[in-house]
């Protein structure tokens, strides 16, 4: 035998093996989504957990949207709709006292009926022991039971907004499921109890940051899954999410960079679409130190920034350029005051000069990475040549989100340029950020009575045409006192193969994909 | 023999001890802090002090870790902040993803690097010599992560052949698992590939230049045993050590690897946990990385003392 046969046999050996593993990969990967099978839909961020109430992310949203249900939910356009509870619930004329209609053919995942008792149960122990229970634990006063199907939640004082913090953080369990630790039968919340839920998917397995997989609830109360199985599958790079997309491995993709969210959208066998949400993208700045502490300068800075070009050239129209809080298309955005705060080098001037420092300053913004908000660098350095023109220095400092948060609790910050999803941007982000009592308002202790009464005469109501006068008085103070720097308004997006059915962008961020199916 | 083991034994428990305060001090010197990573931007001063003493934080440094390392000996490595688990299952979950990509990368690298390092060296100055080097400094200079997008490109989005990541366990059936534990093997491969044929090269051209090699060919052996038993198995000796150094990186966990063929990793989960200031469980993720490590350099010691009698008799 020479060398020569021994060559064309590895050769040979080597390509039919390859073709082999190509070929029965190929057909492990066809057989995982067969249609109507399974839907796999791919996560950016970490899935730490799916605790019903340790919503650590949009990641752990989304998955106990298919795991539990809760009194009201938010609809894909923004709205609120009941889902545990008859109809939405009626408010007495306080604004305080909120009353809900429990349906009676709700079942928890262990064929248990749900009732007013474990509506109770789910809120205290939320109110105990959730991460985030400061964002309820604020306005709720107490939840009791009325009967067997009615329950009744009494707030502190009047806020309409804390409906939508409801359907995006609390969740309702049954009566006595270990919120804590592992029960006696090894369940355990955060990896997904099989008999705590009542949503219209049941978590099947879990391995944290890894993947999640949940099997459809046949005796869901709701409108039935339309698919057997959904995986939802972590994958930490947003190029190799958009390649197994593109190879088929994956269904759904939750984030990929703008611009090839753009042309991906455009291709045969691929769907893209966009909705407006309640995310934005802003900078608080620190009005308790110098530059910021002068309102000139944060004029200066808000006039200097060319918040299309950000838009347009860097975010492909996937945020939507805004001087406000408000996006321009919603019923409380003011164009007048608007033009008081958006791109306008002159007025930046003017505001340069009303400071007495018409050459210009320097500022240190911080940048959080990674950001859940791809492309939130690209947008910093756009915002730092739109500056320089002016004379005002920007300089770029990038962290973690856990060093930035910690600088801003000891008020060691100036500025911090980033996206935020938020439950809502009326009701909750103003209050938030800038109310007195808001938990963000620590970063800045912003304190106006004006401010807080305008915020708090606009949450005694949930129809916008009673909300529009106070949020107007919102409006102009933050216009006035220029509190933060409003960039624009995000837009979600989601990109998926075009033989899914039943799955579109929601407002409030998190992937809904309980009406998901393939084929 | 057993005494030069039990002294290398010794000094692994020393070495591991000191990396395990050392880890432990790096952490708490971090910028940042692990309640605010889990009360999120909405936590006041407060809430966030109360979450410390919760989780222990609030005690004395020396307290803290005279607890932990006193647990870990015990094989409690603690709870992770962030997952709300045991670490230690959680490493165990992870480690053999990682050792799986170690393997079959080290195989990779060797298979590349043994023949093209022989190859460049009884060639040297022709070029087959020039041609390999140039390979080899390629792949040196190109990125990780680069080379692998670019593979997941052409195989799997192009010419859909392998899947685009992710992991099979041997157990899902070995030509699945091959199929998704092979491009980021080749990505890391080629990476170490290229250190190593340098290596073998520079050695095998000393050893071929020793007297030995020229009086077995004065004597007429026919000069493919001369290279393949005589040259490379004296040449391979500081290469095992680079291989056995190379291994120890690949198990301590490739992140970027890991990251773009989106592999449940031990790289990935210590990015994670660092990320998240999740101590415990990075603490736990170093210690075992540094034992792996440790324990790597060991066996080789060992290996030379088995190899080399002259190592042997010194020691």
């Amino acid at each position: 035998m020479t060398a020569d046969n021994i060559g064309r046999r590895a050769a040979l050996v080597g390509v039919t093996a390859g073709a082999t593993l190509g070929s029965v990969a190929g057909r492990a990967a066809a057989q995982a989504t067969a249609p109507g099978g399974t839907v796999t839909a791919s996560i950016l961020g970490n899935l730490p957990n799916i605790h019903p109430w340790h919503v650590a992310n949009i990641e752990t949203g989304a998955a106990n949207l298919l795991v539990y249900s809760n009194l009201i939910r938010i609809a894909p356009d923004g709205t609120l709709v009941p889902d545990a509870a008859t109809e939405l619930p009626k408010v007495t004329e306080n604004g305080t006292i909120y009353t809900f209609q429990l349906r009676k053919d709700v079942r928890f995942h262990n064929g248990d009926k749900m009732t007013a008792d474990d509506v109770v149960y789910s809120y205290e122990r939320y109110l105990a022991t959730a991460r985030r229970r400061q964002n309820l634990g604020r306005f709720i006063k107490a939840v009791t039971r009325q009967d067997e199907h009615v329950v009744r939640v009494e707030l502190h004082r009047p806020f309409a907004g804390w409906l939508k913090l409801l359907g995006y953080e609390a969740a309702i369990v049954r009566k006595g499921s270990d919120v804590v630790n592992e029960t006696a039968t090894g369940e355990n919340l955060y990896r997904g109890s099989r008999a705590a839920g009542s949503g219209p998917f049941i978590p099947k397995s879990f391995q944290a940051d890894v993947a999640a997989e949940f099997e459809a609830n046949p005796d869901y109360f709701g409108v039935k899954p339309r698919t057997g199985s959904i995986k939802l599958l972590r994958i930490p790079d947003a190029a190799t999410q958009l390649a197994n997309l593109r190879a088929g491995s994956v269904d759904i993709i939750s984030n990929c960079p703008p611009k090839d969210f753009v042309s991906t959208s455009k291709m045969a066998g691929f769907k893209g679409a966009s909705r407006p949400s309640a995310g934005v993208f802003y900078s608080p700045l620190n009005r308790n130190k110098p530059p910021f502490d002068n309102v000139h300068l944060r004029k200066a800075v808000s006039c200097g920034i060319d918040r299309k070009f950000i838009c347009e050239d860097i975010y492909y129209g996937l945020v939507t350029p805004s001087a406000l809080p408000a996006a321009p298309s919603e019923y409380w955005y003011d164009a007048a005051l608007a033009k008081e705060l958006d791109y306008d080098p002159d007025r930046a001037k003017f505001h340069l000069r009303q400071a007495g420092m018409p050459n210009g300053f320097t500022f240190e913004a911080t940048i959080p990475v990674p950001s859940a908000y791809i492309e939130a660098r690209e947008a910093a350095v756009v915002m730092q040549a739109s500056l320089a023109e002016l004379g005002i220095k920007m300089n770029i400092r990038q962290t973690d989100f856990i060093s930035m948060y910690r600088n801003a609790q000891n008020g060691d910050w100036m500025s911090f340029p980033h996206p935020s999803m938020q439950s809502s941007i009326e009701d909750y982000l103003i209050f938030n950020s800038f109310h007195k009592d808001g938990a963000q308002n620590a970063w800045g202790k912003h304190y106006s009575t004006d401010y807080d009464t305008a915020v708090e005469e606009s949450f005694q109501y949930v129809e916008p045409e009673k909300k529009l006068p106070g949020l107007r008085k919102v409006l102009k103070y933050l216009v006035d006192d220029c509190t933060a720097l409003w960039i624009g308004r995000l837009n979600v997006y989601h990109l998926w193969r075009a033989d899914v059915s039943g799955f579109e962008p929601r407002y409030s961020y998190f992937m809904d994909l309980t009406q998901a199916r393939r084929g | 023999m057993l005494g030069f083991l039990t002294r290398r034994a010794a000094t692994l428990a020393i070495v591991l001890l000191g990396a395990s305060l050392v880890i432990f001090l790096i952490m708490r010197a971090l910028p940042g802090d692990p309640a605010i990573g889990m009360l999120t931007v909405n936590a006041s001063p407060e809430m966030i002090k109360e979450l410390r003493a919760q989780l222990g934080l609030e005690r004395p440094l020396h307290e803290q870790y005279l607890r932990w390392i006193g647990a870990a000996l015990t094989g409690d490595l603690g709870r992770s902040f962030f997952f709300s688990a045991d670490v230690l299952p959680l490493i165990l979950e992870r480690f053999p993803v990682t050792l799986h990509l170690a393997a079959m990368s080290l195989a990779i690298a060797l298979l590349i690097s043994v023949p093209a390092g022989v190859l460049a060296a009884t060639h040297k100055g022709r070029f087959v010599d020039h041609l390999c080097r140039i390979i080899a400094l390629i792949g040196v200079s190109i990125p990780v992560f680069w080379q692998g997008l670019l593979m997941i490109l052409l195989f799997a989005v192009i010419l859909g052949w392998l899947p685009p990541g992710g992991y099979a366990p041997p157990s899902a059936g070995l030509v699945v698992s091959t199929a998704h534990i092979l491009m980021p093997s080749i990505a890391l491969g080629t990476a170490y590939a290229a250190t190593i044929t340098r290596m073998l090269r520079a050695s095998m051209l000393d050893v071929l230049g020793r007297d030995y090699i020229t009086v077995a060919r004065a004597l007429g052996v026919p000069e493919r045993a001369v290279i393949w038993n005589d040259a490379l198995r004296n040449a391979l000796i500081p290469t095992l050590t680079a291989a056995g150094f190379s291994f120890g990186y690949l198990l301590a966990g490739a992140v970027l690897t890991e990251v773009i063929f989106n592999l449940p990793g031990m790289g990935r989960l210590l990015f994670e946990s660092i990320l998240s200031r999740d101590y415990p469980l990075v603490q736990g993720v170093v210690l075992l990385n540094v034992f792996v490590f440790v324990l790597i350099n060991l066996v080789m010691d060992a290996l030379y003392a088995l190899l080399d009698p002259r190592v042997r008799e010194s020691a």
